[in-house]
């Protein structure tokens, strides 16, 4: 938690992108400074989570109820403020190893349908939570998450859930979009540029989640050559 | 977090100069992107009747990703595998579904095979468009679907204004992966 109010976040920023009063991010016609600030405020609850989407400085947690058998959870559905999975616990609090469904492959085509002890967790595309083995019984899993602050509003004496560390980030993101609605592109695009190299990493990555999609089964060579055509 | 919402945000950075009607199918569109790679999933049930082998998605289905049927995951097949695994008569084939065949390019309906000889659950994890996405979507969307808005011929066109909110809105992307 930082120290910074969203209020002062607010009013650097307006001043950066020269609209002080904040007529030109009103939403009303005509403009007024209260419909402005209540924009920005927006800008600046949307930055501060993407910033901490990208950092992972807000971890929660919330405890999720799996009936037996049951292998996936739907991520948006029962976690509506995690923007991203980092740590699965099971209910004696023994850490779950997370698997990388890219690069693993299941003993069998079963695998969907095993039930035990429940040792991974993984994720299909960026929705769903993949339990594996799914759970012989009933049980809760504490599923940790990066949250996201967005979901609720900020007033000005909020102070930011971030360390005042990043609120320069913060206030570069939110500048980026007040300045596209200002149409002042030379410096929206200035700073924009400032961003994409200090996030040059997760950009790397970018064109989907970094998790795949489809989860493999080991090959049965037999049957591999049948589909090939060779056996 | 609703379209309207999105939409609204769009109409908001654009000082009103969005056309509405355009927007609401650039929101699908860029929704229907970001399905392709997986942004949204969901895991469909679908109950199939012995003899069944045809089996058609729901229309919001984006990319099918896995079939698995009574716990099994199901393998792909071409049609011309398909065919010299089971012979011409591929179609009318019944046992324990092993595989699935596509019909279609769109990927929203297959054929499995062989026919389940016996009822069974079908669980389809798919990629599929939303007009309910979550929340940390909504401004990466609307920035993208901002990018489309202001790229097309029209009074207010702007590429340099459209490949600012692009870019801004593919770095919100990467920021959340």
């Amino acid at each position: 938690m930082g120290t910074l109010t969203a209020g002062t976040i607010m009013q650097n920023v307006l001043v950066a992108v020269r609209d002080p009063s904040a007529f030109g991010a009103a939403t009303v016609t005509p403009p007024t400074t209260a419909s402005g600030q209540t924009f920005a405020l927006s800008v600046i609850n949307e930055a501060q989570a993407k910033v901490n989407a990208a950092e992972a400085q807000v971890v929660a947690s919330q405890s999720v109820s799996v009936s037996a058998g049951q292998a996936l959870v739907r991520i948006a559905a029962n976690l509506p403020q995690a923007i991203r999975i980092v740590r699965v616990w099971d209910a004696n609090n023994n850490e779950l190893q997370r698997i990388d469904l890219r690069t693993i492959a299941f003993p069998g085509s079963n695998w969907f349908s095993l039930t035990g002890t429940t040792t991974s967790w993984g994720l299909i595309g960026h929705d769903l939570l993949l339990l594996y083995p799914a759970p012989t019984a009933a049980t809760t899993f504490t599923v940790f998450y990066i949250q996201d602050p967005s979901t609720v509003a900020l007033s000005q004496s909020s102070t930011l859930v971030l360390s005042d560390d990043s609120a320069q980030q913060v206030m570069d993101l939110a500048e980026v979009i007040l300045l596209i609605k200002l149409r002042s592109l030379e410096y929206a695009a200035a700073t924009l540029a400032r961003l994409q190299s200090r996030y040059a990493k997760q950009l790397a990555t970018t064109g989907g989640p970094p998790t795949p999609v489809l989860p493999r089964t080991a090959a049965i060579p037999f049957v591999e050559e049948m589909k090939n055509g060779q056996g | 977090m609703a379209k309207a919402d999105v939409l609204a945000i769009v109409t908001n950075l654009s000082n009103g100069q969005a056309n509405p009607t355009l927007i609401s199918q650039f929101y699908d569109d860029v929704v229907r992107d970001l399905g392709r790679d997986a942004w949204l999933t969901d895991a469909i049930a679908t109950s199939v009747a012995a003899g069944q082998s045809l089996v058609q998605l729901p229309d919001t289905t984006i990319t099918p990703q896995m079939q698995i049927f009574n716990g099994t995951q199901l393998g792909e097949l071409n049609l011309q595998k398909a065919i010299w695994l089971y012979g011409q008569a591929w179609t009318t084939a019944s046992g324990i579904p092993l595989d699935v065949v596509y019909e279609a390019e769109t990927r929203k309906s297959f054929r499995l095979l062989p026919a389940p000889s016996a009822n069974g659950t079908l669980t389809t994890i798919t990629s599929e468009y939303r007009a309910d996405v979550p929340n940390y979507l909504q401004w990466p969307i609307a920035l993208l679907v901002f990018e489309i808005e202001f790229s097309r011929e029209s009074d207010h066109k702007n590429a340099a204004l459209a490949k600012v909110a692009g870019d801004l809105g593919r770095l919100m992307l990467a920021m959340l992966v």
